[in-house]
């Protein structure tokens, strides 16, 4: 006992700033704690970008998702196919098929794929756990409103496809279903058939709608496509820029810088809880619109500026 | 197959659709154009190249001595019509040695050609002297469209007989084809008719870059036809072989969206061996002769802008001929020309376009600086509706043969008979034209109407002259062309397209023109009406066409009977998938009903009757 209150007091009151000194060191611990608990769940993730090649369009879209995560705080590392990736990356981004191809040959997982088309993703990781992808074609749908809106006389389209790109069939027809625009198509099995199919289909279509398919589209094929489409004054819409250049009238696409962005934007939302949930592979949301106005006008064909056609078509997704 | 990657997305394609090779809307044009595409073509079942002409509005076509073609816009013209500029992908066919096309003489199959666009009225502007009263252009089919093989036969009575053969495939940078044509006809059933050919073909089409573009073309052609080529018959028997052989380079460079350069090199060799036989003592004569043609042409064509769009086009050519007759023919006589020409096209509204155009070229023989300056305005007032009101002028020059030439008979060297003598002063002939079009375009009708009224005044046209040569002892004067006739003609003309059905078509074109001159031979030699129409439409899986041709009677200048035709032509068609290939039959039936009569100067009245051939097609890839 203390024969003093106030030193009884002081003691106490020692006593009470021990009790308060461990309570607070408690407090701080727990909050420390708690800090490094959060810090374990929200912490930057580290990103390990793998790019086919470190220029032109994979070095276009590396920079785009790179400065938009760089921006958060986040850890990016770009390599290429060949060189050892990060250890412990979050996240594995194969921008390009060739890097797709030997993100899948590695075990890192998830894996998102950038800049590579559907087909050829479908044809390499269709199915394949914690693989997902950011397709480079547009929707089906997207692009036949984009028909409706810049050609609004379209109510029917043709398109012809190779043994690829049947298993479209479906989705052309749920695309035409939702869009209002009818689609005709033709199948061709060899590309000397191209020539009579276009011809056929131009009997009860007032547009060409020309799609990825590697026996259509290929590089030797597109100047029998243009010069036949031409012939029979029928405007075609494609799925890139140097496609509109060549003879398209109008081309719906996303550039690198678009692809890069966006998919900076999926896995932000898609971090939590110290992992990706990426889900399902999707289309783009950012496009770009382009128009050849030469073949415009040689058609007679007047056609509202891209940026309009841009607006509309965003206001209708 | 492999499906794409990203890199066929994103990596440059050659621009397929250059400015140069889009044809600008026809209510857009400075001028009536008349489009015969592939289709029509094959419907007509026709096999010479000319003969595709008589769907033009205002054209007349006729075979002098059923081998040497001639045709002619709203007639004026003789056997060897020189009104007319005809160019094969940008190169002149034309023969400076006799001013005119030896159109049965250009290595060119019907397969070949993609299509043609005839340019009605004056088209000097843009094409210089000789495109008085039009322009022929015919384009032939890009490389890449005949890949692989094709083999064709085809028989008919007239010892008609013809086989072509093509292979098409595609190298590192791009595609070529090689064809050779073999055929045989007479065309009124006689043996003074008799003709063949051989030719051979080669075009090739390269994309060093995806902004260049080459085509590179070489042709010959081997001819052996009976009659002249030279307007100079002595006997039943008298035969030609015409040889022409050709190459061109192309360079075509996109310089940006709408906008390209265009260079062009090509020389053409025109080359007659004709006998004449003329009896003892007189001395012998030929019909032979040469000429040479090279040029090089730099066009620049800007078509980025929509408010003014241009074209400017720098060229240099040499014709050379060598034609005994000429003075100085035996050593070449020369015309160095050097053309300026520019276009613009102006769109102030999107209802109002202003055309300007003109060429400015300087020549040798004839000798001078010329002009020829277009001016059009067209109104589109509403969707489909559009009007063209245009004025234009044109210069012709008749050829070194019509100016120049000496053509006797000798005894002993000593002149017996002056049968021509050329006065060496021929000017160019002149032409002006006035019109007022209407177009009416009606998409989802499949309905397309071209018309015009149209004033044309010629003057200084060459007109034959009777001269008096003291020292023939046969008759005592000689021919000899002078400018000394002028010609007016006012006219209406329409050409009606009409797809009314999924498959059906039609094509019908008339005109009528009235022809006044100080000359009565003129308004002869123009049909007052020309008509012709042709249909198509499948039925169970043939191909029947119909093409109905009728010209009112009018008499080739220099003729001295009577030409017309009223004629109409079957052909059904049909094909087959045969081994990975197609195999296409079809039967044509030339001359049902009607008759078509051809009067000219050295043959009187051959008849062209009914007839048939049958053609056996196989093409694959």
């Amino acid at each position: 006992m203390f024969p003093f209150p106030s030193l009884a007091r002081l003691h106490q009151g020692k006593f009470l700033l021990n009790r308060l000194g461990q309570r607070a060191r408690h407090v701080f611990a727990g909050l420390f704690a708690g800090v490094l608990c959060a810090g374990q769940a929200y912490a930057a993730p580290s990103i390990s970008v793998l790019v086919a090649a470190p220029t032109g369009i994979y070095q276009e879209t590396a920079d785009s998702l790179s400065q938009a995560l760089k921006r958060e705080g986040w850890k990016v590392t770009v390599s290429v196919p060949g060189q050892a990736p990060p250890n412990g990356a979050d996240l594995t981004v194969a921008i390009g098929t060739r890097a797709l191809e030997a993100a899948l040959a590695g075990r890192a997982r998830p894996v998102l794929s950038l800049l590579v088309p559907q087909l050829s993703y479908e044809q390499l990781a269709s199915g394949q756990d914690q693989v997902t992808a950011l397709y480079l074609d547009q929707p089906l749908t997207r692009q036949l409103q984009l028909l409706g809106l810049a050609l609004p006389g379209v109510k029917k389209v043709g398109v012809a496809l190779g043994p690829d790109s049947r298993s479209l069939l479906r989705s052309l027809q749920s695309a035409a279903k939702s869009s209002g625009i009818q689609v005709n198509s033709a199948l061709i099995n060899q590309g000397s058939d191209l020539y009579a199919a276009l011809t056929d289909l131009a009997q009860d279509s007032q547009a060409f709608m020309l799609l990825p398919d590697p026996m259509v589209a290929q590089r030797s094929m597109l100047h029998n496509f243009f010069l036949h489409t031409y012939r029979l004054k029928k405007p075609v819409l494609a799925y890139s820029a140097p496609l509109a250049r060549s003879g398209a009238l109008l081309a719906l696409y996303s550039t690198p810088e678009q692809l890069g962005a966006e998919s900076a934007a999926w896995m932000r939302e898609s971090w939590a809880r110290g992992k990706f949930n990426l889900g399902a592979p999707r289309y783009p949301e950012r496009f770009t619109v382009a128009i050849n106005r030469t073949v415009a006008s040689s058609l007679e064909i007047e056609l509202p500026s891209e940026d309009t056609l841009t607006r509309q078509l965003e206001a209708m997704q | 197959m492999q499906p794409l990657s990203e890199v066929d997305y994103f990596s440059e394609l050659p621009v397929v659709l250059s400015a140069s090779r889009l044809s600008q809307p026809i209510n857009r044009t400075p001028a009536a154009v008349t489009v015969i595409t592939r289709e029509m073509i094959e419907a007509t079942g026709f096999r010479h190249l000319v003969d595709v002409l008589r769907l033009v509005p205002g054209f007349v076509v006729g075979w002098s001595g059923g081998n040497i073609p001639a045709a002619a816009y709203l007639g004026l013209a003789y056997a060897y019509p020189h009104w007319m500029q005809i160019m094969v992908d940008g190169r002149s066919v034309y023969n400076p040695g006799y001013g005119h096309t030896n159109w049965r003489g250009i290595p060119l199959t019907l397969d070949d050609v993609d299509r043609i666009e005839v340019v009605r009225g004056s088209n000097a502007a843009n094409d210089g002297l000789n495109s008085l009263s039009g322009t022929v252009h015919i384009y032939t089919r890009h490389a890449a469209t005949t890949q692989g093989g094709m083999g064709e036969i085809a028989l008919g009575d007239k010892q008609f007989r013809e086989v072509n053969l093509r292979v098409g495939a595609e190298s590192a940078q791009g595609n070529w084809r090689l064809g050779l044509l073999g055929r045989e006809d007479q065309r009124h059933g006689v043996a003074q008719d008799q003709a063949s050919d051989v030719q051979l073909s080669f075009r090739g089409d390269y994309q060093p870059t995806h902004r260049d573009s080459l085509m590179v073309q070489a042709g010959l052609s081997n001819a052996l036809w009976q009659g002249t080529n030279v307007a100079v018959r002595l006997s039943d028997d008298q035969h030609l072989r015409y040889r022409n052989h050709f190459a061109q380079v192309q360079w075509n460079r996109v310089l940006g969206e709408g906008w390209e350069s265009s260079l062009q090199v090509h020389h053409t060799v025109h080359r007659n061996e004709e006998a004449m036989s003329l009896p003892a003592p007189l001395d012998p004569i030929d019909g032979n002769y040469r000429t040479l043609g090279s040029g090089v042409q730099l066009s620049v064509l800007d078509r980025s802008a929509s408010a003014l769009r241009t074209r400017f086009s720098g060229e240099y050519r040499l014709n050379k001929v060598y034609l005994d007759a000429l003075p100085n023919g035996d050593r070449g006589v020369e015309d160095h020309i050097v053309r300026l020409s520019g276009a613009l096209e102006w769109n102030p509204s999107p209802t109002w376009v202003v055309h300007a155009a003109a060429m400015l070229e300087h020549h040798d023989n004839p000798a001078g600086t010329y002009l020829s300056p277009r001016l059009a305005l067209n109104w589109l007032p509403s969707d489909g509706h559009a009007f063209r009101l245009g004025i234009s002028q044109g210069l012709s020059a008749v050829g070194s043969y019509a100016s120049d030439s000496d053509i006797k008979t000798t005894i002993n060297g000593k002149l017996f008979d002056q049968m021509f003598l050329g006065t060496g002063k021929l000017d160019p002939e002149k032409m002006t034209v006035s019109e007022l079009g209407y177009l009416y375009n009606k998409p989802e009708w499949g309905l397309k109407l071209d018309a015009r009224i149209f004033h044309n005044r010629f003057d200084d046209l060459a007109g034959l002259e009777i001269i008096a040569v003291p020292d023939d002892l046969f008759d005592g004067v000689a021919r000899t062309y002078v400018n000394n006739q002028a010609v007016t003609q006012r006219g209406l003309e329409y050409q009606l397209m009409a797809r009314p059905g999924r498959n059906g078509w039609l094509v019908l074109s008339q005109s009528w023109v009235s022809t006044d001159s100080n000359d009565a031979y003129y308004p002869r030699s123009a049909p007052r009406h020309t008509l012709s129409l042709l249909a198509s439409r499948p039925f169970a899986g043939v191909d029947v066409s119909l093409g109905y041709y009728r010209i009112s009677t009018m008499r080739w200048l220099q003729a001295s009977s009577d030409s017309r035709y009223n004629r109409l032509d079957l052909r059904l068609a049909r094909s087959w998938r045969y081994s990975g290939g197609t195999l296409a039959a079809a039967l044509v039936v030339q001359g049902l009903l009607g008759e078509e009569v051809e009067s000219f100067r050295f043959y009187d009245r051959q008849s062209f009757d009914r007839r048939g051939f049958l053609s056996l097609k196989y093409t694959f890839k």
